[in-house]
């Protein structure tokens, strides 16, 4: 048993209908007493999305657009023999009509295998064999129904299974694809990418093990079911070669060089300008409408084009969660310490590698959880099948290995005879331990993340499972992790202070629901004791907004924010030089008090407060106060070599969290219900705690989700379940959780104020404790997701 | 997208009829119709809206008589009016439990029943309550029994010119008790995957005039037949409720599909029965002003999944 470490008093908070506390475990530049970060702010873009006055990408629209429409194959797998375009052209308004030869150069961030529109064979259903555009979009739909393609129908690899055989390639020849370092294909197979980690000898581990367990764990193919889809509107001109934009992207720099490429034209003419984006979690990282809407425009003679995806092509043709199927054996001592561990993973990515790698990467880091393990091997591969393509989705691929480690610890613990929470402290990490890559681990709150979430669900006052009086059954479950933010990485941004004295934030950070648009002028709030209402986030322009890599990984206050805290340095800088010139001294003698007041320090009773610098006068026909800030991890960043991956730092930030769940399960019907959930993520500090709790309690609801409901169901290539209806997405009438969240505050020695990533981590642990949970109540080993009432009602018990 | 179509809002019955007999396809909420032209799964060239046709409106209960509703009576009326939860359970319970609450402000009876969808959530409830469909043309009025009105998939004993205008369902005693359950897989906003619905008068203990119902069980909404026989005239026991539940899974025919096997239909049916013939005795026994009270589930002996295991030590 670990012993119990000595816990900082809880704060306890109240929200309506809603209990959390925070525990602060350790501080980094804050006292507590700061009147603007750690306290809740309104979101800055919440009135205009409740109002309705948002503007997304669907609402851009230019005089004499046109309507750009994809034509789509009905096969998974087939040669193009021929692409008949004829009757597209009659329909009446039509102006474009494209097919793969008219841009054949593939594209891809890792690996360039994707063509924009499909040219000697279909590799999905729902690939684009032409596009269109026309007047209406009327008639593009029209004329897109009406182009005719000849086919050779290929056999269909449906399934993992199938890919791995390598009888039926998806690529037949990845040596002739543009690859980039970070990708690793193999030629003449299905594998597009694959990641080895080792650490110590395995083997070695499991001979000096009381018991070794095996097990294996699935998770379905996820779909992101944005509320927006996806959606772009170019003007791209042909003579000037001129690329513009509009689109709702969670990596504007990504998709500028992406595009640049394609097109052939330097990145500088490519310019985006970013809407307001409906949606994101990994499912708008990618370029999908873009590329299609400039290619339209450009042969539309610069006529601007707006491609927008209906539901059905959402489903079919943009980007999903990869299935995974893992693998796993551990070695224990019988007092439950684990002496080595082995994870297998095959993913099933899709037609194209898209950000595979970076999923396999960042899961194959996270495989073995926050646990110390002296002897490890994590071997994954990324294989090609004839399905939708898999990308990012909220996570990274870690949610999907946190379901794989969490199962094998409450197998584990049941074979012991052990407290599924003990085994997890017993072998937890804390600061000062080895992790998996060799580093040694600081700023680890594991364990005070596994109590807290424990004690928000009662841990020690509940079995593991039990009979109600009604009949149903009851089980908990408790689940931990780590996962990194993709490093290394940069960032920047410019502080713009208008002539009133109000700030601008100039900052690629995309708002997309996390709230980023409030924590960033916090920060600057913070810093120079200005009031957050005079400090707002400007448009994302990448002809303007300086560089930031990607709004992904949960990266963007802990970077953004130390690149805006670096900038307010120099905004306080100008300012007292701009006062000295007014009060006609030296600019030694100005300071920047922690109030927020520009004081001369020879006559306190000079000063001006930053609330009052617009009136003051200092700013009038002085050179203007602007000030850039930049942050990056390069230097920190110790990459891990491709043969092992060993590193003394692979990451700027881990992030930790657990929780753990108490379900209720109808034995007749086998419906779940999610009574309880006690979540816990060492946030570092939280910058907009109602925005901290709002992305924990937004995850435990899509956890459910993914957990008991969502799956996209494919029979042979085809996908029977691409609507709202087949597809089933949590409702508000299924999020009736209690729901209690524990920030723990363990400050980050990197992190601006302290701060951890917490876009992705509440999702994490969700679909595992609630596995756990209902495996418990079962009293079986639910080894793949989602777990649905037949899997309840036909399952097979396990013998205790 | 929604294509371009022409839209009559005729005012005058007749006109109605013959607009529908040369092709109009009538509207009344659009929770089905508009749907699926703006997914692309129909196209329509005309659309006849019947909202402004006064023979399909209004809704009216008398006692001794029963309800008559005009098939544009939206789902969400009879939600919330209470001489349906006290007279008509099941039909409370189906209307209820239709989408959301916007659509079912939209969504109307007449518009449930044409549609014809076999997993329609009011209409098991309206064949257990013996409705009775009216429909009108040129020709003038005909009453058709709910049950027989479904010829087939989406089909109907309807001719071109005529309009299903009103649903009549008979008063109940206060013996009665009705009951539907739908199997969904979440909350709201889902389909039912499969439903019961069971209607029974009890007479001391003694079962009559029972009559179940399946939904999304075969193409169209239906009764069983033969577990109503198992039942009828039978008095109350556990074991006679178990064998109508085998009745009725063996009389429902599920398929296996990407939705879910034929076995587990089958399990649910037999279950769900159970618990909905639970239900509607209960609420037989009870008087009209505690009929809408709620019925704790009950396990019957044979049910899988009920083996209550000893509680393990805390």
């Amino acid at each position: 048993m670990a012993k119990k470490i000595d816990l900082h008093p809880y704060e306890a908070y109240h929200r309506e209908g809603q209990e959390w506390d925070r525990l602060v475990v350790k501080r980094k530049d804050t006292d507590g007493t700061e009147k603007v970060i750690g306290q809740s702010q309104i979101r800055k873009d919440g009135v205009s999305k409740v109002i309705g006055a948002t503007q997304y990408g669907a609402d851009i629209n230019f005089p004499g657009q046109l309507y750009g429409v994809a034509a789509r194959s009905p096969h998974p797998h087939a040669k193009i023999l021929a692409v008949h375009t004829e009757k597209a052209w009659e329909v009446p308004g039509v102006k474009v009509v494209l097919t793969g030869k008219d841009y054949p150069e593939p594209y891809g961030q890792f690996i360039a295998d994707q063509p924009i529109i499909a040219l000697d064979k279909v590799r999905y259903q729902g690939e684009p064999v032409a596009a269109v555009a026309a007047e209406t979009e009327e008639a593009a739909r029209e004329a897109a129904s009406l182009i005719e393609v000849e086919y050779e129908l290929l056999p269909v690899v449906n399934d993992l299974e199938e890919s791995m055989k390598n009888e039926t390639l998806i690529h037949e020849d990845w040596d002739s694809y543009e690859c980039s370092s970070a990708c690793f294909p193999k030629q003449g197979t299905n594998i597009g990418d694959e990641f080895h980690l080792e650490k110590g000898d395995v083997e070695k581990g499991f001979a000096e093990a009381d018991l070794v367990v095996e097990s294996k764990f699935r998770c379905g193919q996820l779909q992101h079911t944005l509320i927006e889809t996806h959606t772009s509107t170019a003007i791209a001109n042909p003579l000037t070669q001129e690329i513009q934009v509009w689109t709702p992207n969670q990596s504007p720099f990504g998709i500028r060089s992406l595009m640049g490429k394609i097109f052939g034209v330097p990145a500088e003419k490519v310019r985006l300008t970013l809407t307001d984006i409906g949606g994101g979690f990994g499912g708008k990282y990618e370029a999908k409408c873009e590329p299609l809407a400039i290619a339209l425009s450009l042969k539309a003679g610069g006529r601007p084009v707006k491609v927008t995806y209906d539901r059905h092509e959402e489903f079919a043709a943009t980007v999903c969660r990869s299935t995974v199927q893992y693998y796993i054996k551990t070695g224990v001592k019988n007092d439950g310490t684990i002496t080595a561990q082995q994870v297998t993973g095959y993913w099933d990515a899709g037609a194209y590698v898209t950000t595979n790698p970076r999923v396999d990467y960042n899961a194959g880091f996270a495989a073995n959880g926050p646990y110390k393990i002296p002897n490890t091997k994590v071997d994954t591969y990324v294989y090609m099948t004839n399905r939708t393509l898999g990308t990012a989705y909220r996570g990274f691929g870690v949610t999907e290995a946190a379901t794989l480690h969490e199962h094998q610890m409450d197998i584990i613990a049941r074979k012991l005879g052990m407290d599924p929470l003990d085994l997890r402290l017993h072998n937890c990490l804390h600061d000062g331990d080895v992790g998996i890559t060799g580093e040694i681990i600081s700023t680890c709150a594991v364990e005070e993340c596994l109590r807290a979430a424990a004690d928000n669900i009662e841990w020690d006052k509940i079995p593991d499972r039990w009979v109600d009086e009604e009949g149903y059954l009851w089980g908990k479950g408790i689940a931990c992790f780590n996962k990194l933010t993709g490093t290394p990485s940069t960032t920047s941004c410019i502080l713009k202070m208008n002539e009133n004295g109000s700030l601008y934030i100039w900052s690629a950070s995309r708002e997309m629901g996390q709230g980023v648009t409030t924590t960033m002028p916090q920060f600057a709030a913070e810093s120079l004791h200005m009031d957050l209402e005079r400090i707002s986030v400007s448009p994302v322009d990448t002809s303007m907004t300086p560089y930031d890599k990607t709004t992904t990984s949960s990266r963007s206050t802990f970077h953004s924010g130390n690149a805006i805290l670096e900038a307010c340095e120099d905004i306080k800088r100008q300012l007292c030089d701009l006062a000295a010139i007014k009060w006609k001294c030296d600019a030694e003698d100005v300071t920047y008090t922690d109030e927020g007041y520009i004081q001369r320090l020879s006559d306190p009773e000079q000063h001006i407060h930053i609330s009052e610098v617009g009136q003051s006068g200092i700013m009038h026909e002085q050179p203007p106060v602007i000030a850039i800030g930049r942050y990056g991890t390069s230097d920190i960043f110790d990459p891990p070599p491709v043969e092992g991956r060993q590193s003394k730092r692979p990451t700027v930030m881990w992030m930790i969290g657990a929780q753990a769940a108490v379900v209720k399960v109808n034995p007749v019907t086998g419906r779940v219900k999610l009574v309880k959930m006690g979540a816990s993520n060492d946030i570092g500090k939280a910058i907009n705690p109602t925005g901290v709790l709002q992305q924990v309690e937004g995850s435990v609801i899509m956890g459910l989700g993914h957990t008991i409901m969502e799956e996209m169901i494919y029979e042979d290539g085809n996908l029977r379940n691409g609507n709202m209806v087949d597809y089933k997405v949590p409702t508000f009438m299924d999020s009736d959780v209690d729901i209690k969240i524990t920030m723990v505050e363990k400050g980050h020695p990197e992190g601006p104020y302290g701060v951890k990533g917490i876009g992705e981590p509440g999702l994490v642990p969700t679909a595992a404790a609630i596995a756990s949970a209902i495996s418990h109540a079962c009293n079986t080993d639910f080894d793949s997701l989602p777990i649905k009432p037949e899997h309840i009602l036909f399952r097979k018990e396990v013998a205790d | 997208m929604l294509g371009k179509f022409e839209l009559y809002m005729p005012t005058d019955f007749q006109e109605a009829c013959a607009l529908k007999a040369n092709g109009a396809l009538p509207v009344a909420g659009g929770t089905d119709v508009y749907v699926n032209m703006h997914g692309g799964k129909d196209r329509v060239p005309e659309v006849l809206d019947i909202k402004q046709l006064k023979e399909l409106q209004g809704h009216s209960y008398t006692e001794g008589k029963g309800l008559d509703l005009g098939a544009l009576t939206a789902h969400r009326i009879i939600e919330r009016w209470d001489v349906i939860k006290q007279h008509y359970y099941a039909f409370f319970q189906g209307c209820s439990q239709v989408g959301s609450v916007q659509i079912r402000y939209r969504g109307t009876l007449g518009g449930n029943i044409m549609n014809g969808a076999p997993s329609a959530d009011s209409i098991g409830p309206m064949l257990v309550h013996d409705a009775v469909a009216v429909v009108a043309g040129p020709n003038g009025e005909r009453s058709i029994p709910l049950e027989k009105f479904y010829t087939g998939f989406k089909k109907h004993d309807i001719k071109p010119d005529e309009l299903l205008t009103r649903i009549r369902i008979p008063d109940t005693p206060e013996n009665a008790g009705s009951a539907y359950y739908k199997y969904t897989r979440r909350g709201a906003m889902d389909l039912a995957l499969m439903g019961v619905s069971a209607y029974v008068e009890l007479d001391g203990d003694v079962m009559r005039n029972v009559r179940i119902a399946l939904t999304t069980a075969a193409p169209t909404p239906m009764r069983s037949h033969a577990a109503e026989e198992v039942l009828e005239g039978q008095p109350v026991s556990d074991d006679i409720i178990v064998k109508a539940a085998e009745a009725v899974a063996s009389e429902g025919k599920p398929r296996s599909s990407w939705r879910s096997s034929a076995e587990f239909r089958v399990r649910l049916l037999h279950d769900v029965t159970i618990q909905v013939l639970h239900e509607a005795i209960e609420r037989a026994g009870k008087p009209f002003d505690q009929k809408c009270e709620p019925i704790p589930e009950r396990l019957y002996p044979g049910q899988d999944g009920l083996k209550p295991r000893p509680k393990e030590e805390v």
